[in-house]
């Protein structure tokens, strides 16, 4: 008898707590036909199964109720915590996975900014994908500044939640730069990094290893710069970049970042063995931004006649070329496709990258130049490899600049690098591809609080999808990269041959 | 114990708080503005992965109320109070004798001595918890002399059997020299000596010379730099020199006095090395003086590298201000809302959020097209650089008067008169239409005239000023080099025939 009074009480209680903690009245005086300005806009989107929460808030109004429905039918509400709609990231799964194939409706009420006494806006969709996603979004953060640096990582964060944790940070290498992640297939088992600094190299993770090779001093001595990992293992092809900067005095554009020579070369990451043909290392042709084709038996890359940068820059037009590898005997073939000639088609192309089911190219176009991030012009372009035409991926793309790129293990997701938000610091979108083309609208990579996207300081900088979390051993990566202790491991020379 | 510490205290508080009021006003100024700290999460959490991050955060967390100079030095001073204060206690608990308590000092002055240097506070917090665990080790593992006596004395009081030994008790102290002596005169030129040493810190002193001239440029208090920074000033500190010539140009003077303070090639018009904060932080002034507010954010860029925390106060605020006057309000909302997430920027930021609401109402519209002017462009190397980016600058703001004052002036310092007088006859009538020609460029011009004899039909120049030249050729011309300079002391002809090897 006792307990049932307590129950009560205890129910009286909570919901005496809940009342008071609902900063809105539980009627709205408006309701319109627009969409709910929310940020990020989520109205419409793609989404995986294994996504986080999609929080939201609309600018200036402190107050929001998110129901979430199905055919009319309740099934989620949330308040608002401080202008935030906050979705408990466990019932947030339960309603996504309850619903997989098929989309929730949004109806937002909104009680401030415009609407103090409360509206109801036009309710959204978001449709939920069949299609799996990689678990993980590996990406550096960096300032988008130019030269200079203090603090800067490759981090790695969980698309299930909002868990962003160091995959490794400059606090190895003395504050160096760490850059151009690359995974062998989106395995966390084998990637490979850049570390400059004192004691730098090019990081190696492989079966549970982790080995440094000085590119710069091996074979053709040619510095690594833009790595592509075969798919199939043991072959990375980089581009070997002498990069520089300019700095625009005004203008819709701060900086041109160019190379004035770029070579192809490959590394066989069991032999050691350097592979620079020479076809591809004159100074003439400028040949940058290498892609593998999934079967490993073609290398994409861009490539431009020569000219004097940065003067000329408006006249460097980067096609793209292709050439057969053969993997046994570590050549390349004679014949040299164009995929993509700026005489005809006119721009510059960048980021080469190919879905893993080998159906889709996908690049970054820009007006001219090599480096799309600076470039606001430069968008998404998606080529069907079958019949080489163009499948029209205008969702993704806006009026800032859409950058670097890459696909899922399944082929069905991109996340792309964009900087619609402010035009000077790159966020991460998420986009879906159906199988047959059709991309849907972009969302940006959730957040606890969405103004996150705006307070970071940092830029995301080569989002590649993972398929799992990679682990580095810190201690070892101090021992390779500490510029007063480090150290080419002796086994490491004796298999890569380095002397 | 307290009666000494309050006595200490009364001398330690004034003393070193007005010595950091006095001595070193701007380089506490300048700790906050190099220093960062924010309630976002993103700080905290991408900064504790930084190495010494537990007190560099705490350091940064103290460091953003050093954005007032009273409270900073009142910081200063209470590090310096705990220090003293651990001493005190340490040697009471030691020695307990009252007229050594001086020797607390001792440590005290060698931390002033010490604290001029410290970029941060990592360091005066190494010193504080240094002296509170000796303090806490002296507490609990030194026993006190009085210990064993008082427990003597409560023993023998029990047992009503007092024998041998007496409690000791301290006799009232008599006020004679040798108590003013330790209580007083001492301590005080024990401090003294640290104030001393610290106050005759050459890195310490130039930084604090180099800090107030940047802040008086911040104010935009030309005068009071060019009273600072004279003519003999300027030869002998190359900083200084940089500082008076950006006042030169800011108050329209450059023309008619830079080669008074010893201009002898354009490097000295900015820092070529701009790989260090006092110089980025000079170019950033002078960009901003020039109106390129990109190559202001670029610098500042450059310059949140030196930051120890990756980006600082000074640099958030500078690119606020600047993508206000760029009327970029998206980025200027993004910086004005970080620094809103700090404590001391309430005031600072009101008049902005008001210049950025009016910035909303009336969008600028964006540039649509890069601009065809780079700065700082690869290949461009050597004393040819500032000129460079001058010529380059000027096409895109043919009306730009600083721009143009700093290339000619730089065009006269390397005596390039042909140049000069090209760039004077394409751009001069556009700037300096209706206003009187700087002496400089009078100079220039009649040198000019040798080239182009039709000069003086667009920009005649004073018969006075040609009057001068006659002598000044006259007495060049009869070997009277001195008498030449003396002739027309202030004349670019002094500096180009009688200062430079040319």
């Amino acid at each position: 008898m006792n307990l049932k009074y307590v129950r009560k009480a205890l129910l009286m209680l909570s919901s005496a707590v809940l009342v008071a903690c609902s900063s809105h009245p539980e009627q709205v005086k408006d309701s319109v036909a627009e969409l709910p300005p929310i940020f990020p806009d989520y109205a419409g989107v793609t989404i995986p199964t294994n996504i986080a929460p999609l929080n939201f808030m609309i600018e200036g109004v402190p107050s929001l109720e998110a129901v979430f429905m199905r055919d009319g039918k309740e099934l989620l509400t949330v308040d608002s915590r401080k202008g935030v709609v906050d979705i408990p990231i466990s019932k947030w799964h339960d309603m996504i996975k309850a619903n997989e194939g098929g989309s929730i409706q949004v109806k937002v009420r909104a009680w401030g900014g415009e609407y103090p006494e409360g509206v109801e806006y036009a309710p959204f969709d978001i449709h939920i994908s069949t299609d799996e996603i990689d678990g993980w979004v590996a990406y550096r953060l960096i300032e988008p500044g130019y030269e200079g640096w203090l603090q800067m990582g490759i981090y790695q964060r969980e698309l299930a939640s909002f868990n962003e944790e160091v995959l490794v940070d400059n606090s190895v290498n003395n504050m160096g730069c760490v850059n151009c992640h690359s995974f062998c297939s989106h395995s966390p088992q084998t990637m490979m990094f850049h570390s400059r600094s004192d004691n730098g190299g090019t990081v190696f993770w492989q079966d549970g290893q982790l080995e440094k090779i000085n590119l710069a001093a091996v074979g053709p001595k040619k510095q690594g710069t833009y790595p592509r990992w075969n798919p199939k293992g043991r072959y990375v092809a980089y581009s070997s970049n002498l990069t520089f900067q300019s700095f625009y005095a005004e203008g819709s554009r701060e900086n041109e970042t160019y190379d004035t020579a770029s070579d192809l070369i490959i590394l066989d990451t069991e032999s050691g063995k350097v592979l620079a043909d020479e076809r591809f290392n004159e100074s003439t042709r400028w040949e940058t931004y290498p892609e593998w084709s999934p079967d490993g038996e073609y290398i994409y890359f861009c490539s431009a006649n020569g000219v004097q940068m940065p003067n000329d820059r408006r006249n460097l037009h980067y096609d793209l070329l292709r050439v057969k590898f053969d993997r046994e005997t570590m050549t390349l073939g004679e014949q040299v496709d164009t995929v993509y000639n700026t005489r005809i088609e006119g721009g510059s192309v960048g980021y080469p990258r190919i879905s893993p089911d080998g159906q889709y190219l996908m690049y970054a176009r820009l007006a001219y130049g090599t480096f799309p991030v600076w470039h606001e012009e430069s968008d998404m372009e998606m080529v069907r490899l079958a019949d080489g035409q163009k499948v029209d991926v205008s969702a993704i793309n806006s009026d800032d600049s859409e950058s670097y790129h890459s696909w899922s293990s399944t082929s069905r997701w991109k996340v792309v690098a964009s900087r619609r938000l402010d035009s000077r610091y790159a966020r991460v979108y998420i986009a879906h591809i159906s199988e047959d083309g059709v991309c849907g609208k972009p969302f940006l990579l959730p957040q606890r609080n969405p103004l996150h996207n705006m307070w970071r300081l940092k830029s995301y900088n080569i989002p590649e999808f993972v398929t799992g979390k990679v682990s580095l051993p810190k201690e070892r990566l101090m021992e390779l990269l500490d510029a007063g202790t480090g150290r080419d491991s002796e086994d490491s020379k004796a298999q890569r041959g380095v002397n | 114990m307290k009666k000494i510490l309050l006595i200490q205290s009364g001398l330690l508080l004034p003393v070193v708080f007005i010595f950091w009021m006095v001595t070193y006003p701007e380089t506490l100024q300048w700790m906050e503005e190099y220093s960062f700290f924010s309630t976002l999460p993103d700080f905290t959490h991408l900064q504790v992965r930084l190495p010494g991050d537990a007190l560099r955060y705490l350091g940064a967390f103290v460091l953003q109320f050093y954005r007032w100079t009273w409270v900073a030095a009142a910081i200063q001073t209470l590090f310096a109070w705990i220090v003293m204060a651990c001493t005190s206690y340490i040697l009471w608990r030691l020695v307990r004798v009252s007229k050594l308590m001086w020797l607390a000092f001792i440590p005290v002055a060698v931390l002033l001595s010490q604290q001029c240097t410290y970029r941060d506070l990592e360091s005066s917090f190494v010193w504080i918890i240094a002296a509170a665990l000796a303090a806490l080790a002296a507490k609990y593992f030194v026993r006190r002399p009085m210990d064993f006596f008082e427990k003597y004395a409560d023993d023998n009081a029990a047992k009503n059997e007092p024998k041998g030994r007496k409690v000791v008790t301290e006799p009232k102290k008599k006020l004679n020299f040798k108590t003013i002596l330790c209580y007083v005169i001492l301590p005080l030129v024990i401090m003294g000596a640290g104030c001393y040493a610290s106050a005759n810190d050459m890195d310490c002193s130039f930084r604090e010379r180099v800090h107030r001239l940047e802040h008086l440029a911040e104010e935009q208090k030309w005068a009071e730099i060019l009273d600072i920074v004279t003519p003999e000033v300027a030869l002998t500190d190359a900083v200084s020199k940089r500082y008076a010539i950006l006042a030169l140009l800011e108050t329209d003077m450059l023309a008619n006095r830079a080669f008074e303070y010893g201009v002898t090639t354009p490097d000295d018009f900015y820092f070529m090395d701009r790989n260090e904060f006092v110089g980025i932080y000079f170019n950033a002034l002078l960009y901003k003086a020039l109106g390129v507010d990109d190559e202001v954010i670029h610098l500042m860029y450059l310059l949140n590298e030196h930051s120890r925390l990756g980006f600082s106060f000074r640099t958030l605020r500078i690119m606020a201000d600047a993508y206000l006057r760029k009327g970029d309000h998206i980025l200027a909302e993004k910086y004005l809302t970080i620094l809103s997430h700090t404590t001391c920027h309430g005031s600072w930021l009101k008049p902005r959020w008001e210049q950025l609401s009016a910035l909303k109402a009336n969008p600028v519209p964006r540039p649509t097209e890069p601009s065809d002017v780079a700065i700082g462009a690869h290949g461009l190397q050597g004393e040819a650089q500032l000129l460079g980016e001058m010529y380059r600058l000027l096409d895109a703001y043919p009306s730009n008067k600083k721009i143009l004052d700093v290339l000619l002036c730089g065009l006269l310092a390397v005596c390039d008169v042909e140049s000069f007088g090209k760039y004077f006859d394409k751009f001069g009538p556009v700037a300096y239409a209706g206003q009187k020609m700087p002496v400089y460029y009078e100079d220039g011009l009649i040198l000019y005239s040798y080239i182009d004899k039709t000069i003086y039909e667009r920009f005649p120049v004073r018969q006075s000023r040609l009057n001068d030249f006659v002598k000044f050729s006259q007495y060049m011309n009869s070997g009277q080099k001195a008498n030449a300079r003396r002739s027309a002391p202030n004349s670019y002809w002094a500096y180009m025939y009688c200062s430079t090897p040319y």
